[in-house]
């Protein structure tokens, strides 16, 4: 990377090597989608995922909250949704403890 | 050499936004080394990244470019070291710790929970980079060919990235 960084530095005015650039940050635009969009499709389930996942991004791109606020934010919201459930006693569970406190 | 402790300072706080993979970190660095510090301007951050993708080893040993662009070698070493070993050191003490919480209710919690946030701020990530490098119908036509060509076929995606410079070359000047 750092042969990498002296190379652009003494080319990048040439057109084109920035032309081949573009060319290339194109195709990694695609490249990443495609991962992300194998990921999504492997980890993603439920309206959840996807309210979350939306909200992120909508986090980053149209409010420009920032990665931190936006980890804070919707990751906790999203842990909280996933959270261990309570588990409550039922009504017979109930009944039944009252009956025992009878005898 | 001046900008050495901001660099450090910069790629280690980067370093913890790396939540789903470096994608993630993208629209911060765009922040912090185009907007705060100037290091670079918005397309060569596109540019350094594109060279990343070409490069051998992790695409986000792009830092270590960015770094020889501000301050030369010991630049690109500072922020290389920088970016990946905090980041190393606190996978490795939360992975320990994880296993140790395997009983724990809220570590599913926590899994279930930041799996879609790492993505949806990765894809976030995504199409910050993809307003700078998405700029004409050219460059729309190449990302649609390999997002294509990587679901669909099993050929290694390094021969779409070159491919589509060799391309950009001839079409994009």
């Amino acid at each position: 990377m750092v042969l990498a960084g002296i190379a652009y530095g003494q080319h990048s005015v040439r057109p084109w090597a920035t032309a081949g650039l573009r060319g290339v940050a194109a195709a990694a635009t695609g490249l990443l989608a495609a991962t992300w969009f194998q990921i999504g499709k492997k980890s993603l389930k439920g309206v959840y995922d996807a309210v979350f996942v939306v909200g992120a991004i909508l986090g980053i791109t149209y409010f420009k909250a920032g990665v931190p606020l936006t980890l804070l934010v919707v990751g906790g919201f999203a842990i909280f949704a996933y959270r261990p459930h309570v588990k409550h006693e039922t009504a017979g569970e109930e009944n039944e403890e009252w009956i025992r406190s009878l005898h | 050499m001046d900008q050495i402790p901001a660099l450090i300072r910069v790629f280690a706080f980067l370093s913890f936004l790396t939540i789903g993979g470096g994608m993630a970190a993208f629209p911060e660095m765009k922040v912090q080394v185009v907007a705060v510090n100037h290091w670079l301007t918005d397309e060569q951050l596109i540019h350094v990244y594109s060279t990343g993708q070409m490069s051998p080893g992790p695409n986000m040993m792009m830092v270590a470019e960015i770094g020889q662009l501000v301050a030369g070698f010991t630049g690109a070493v500072v922020c290389a070291l920088a970016f990946f070993v905090p980041t190393g050191v606190l996978t490795f003490g939360v992975g320990r710790l994880w296993n140790r919480l395997d009983k724990w209710p809220w570590r599913n919690s926590i899994q279930k929970g930041l799996a879609p946030v790492a993505i949806g701020l990765a894809v976030g990530g995504l199409i910050i980079f993809g307003k700078g490098a998405i700029t004409n119908w050219i460059t729309v036509v190449l990302a649609l060919l390999t997002f294509v060509a990587v679901n669909r076929t099993k050929v290694n995606p390094a021969l779409f990235i070159l491919s589509a410079g060799v391309i950009g070359i001839f079409v994009l000047k």
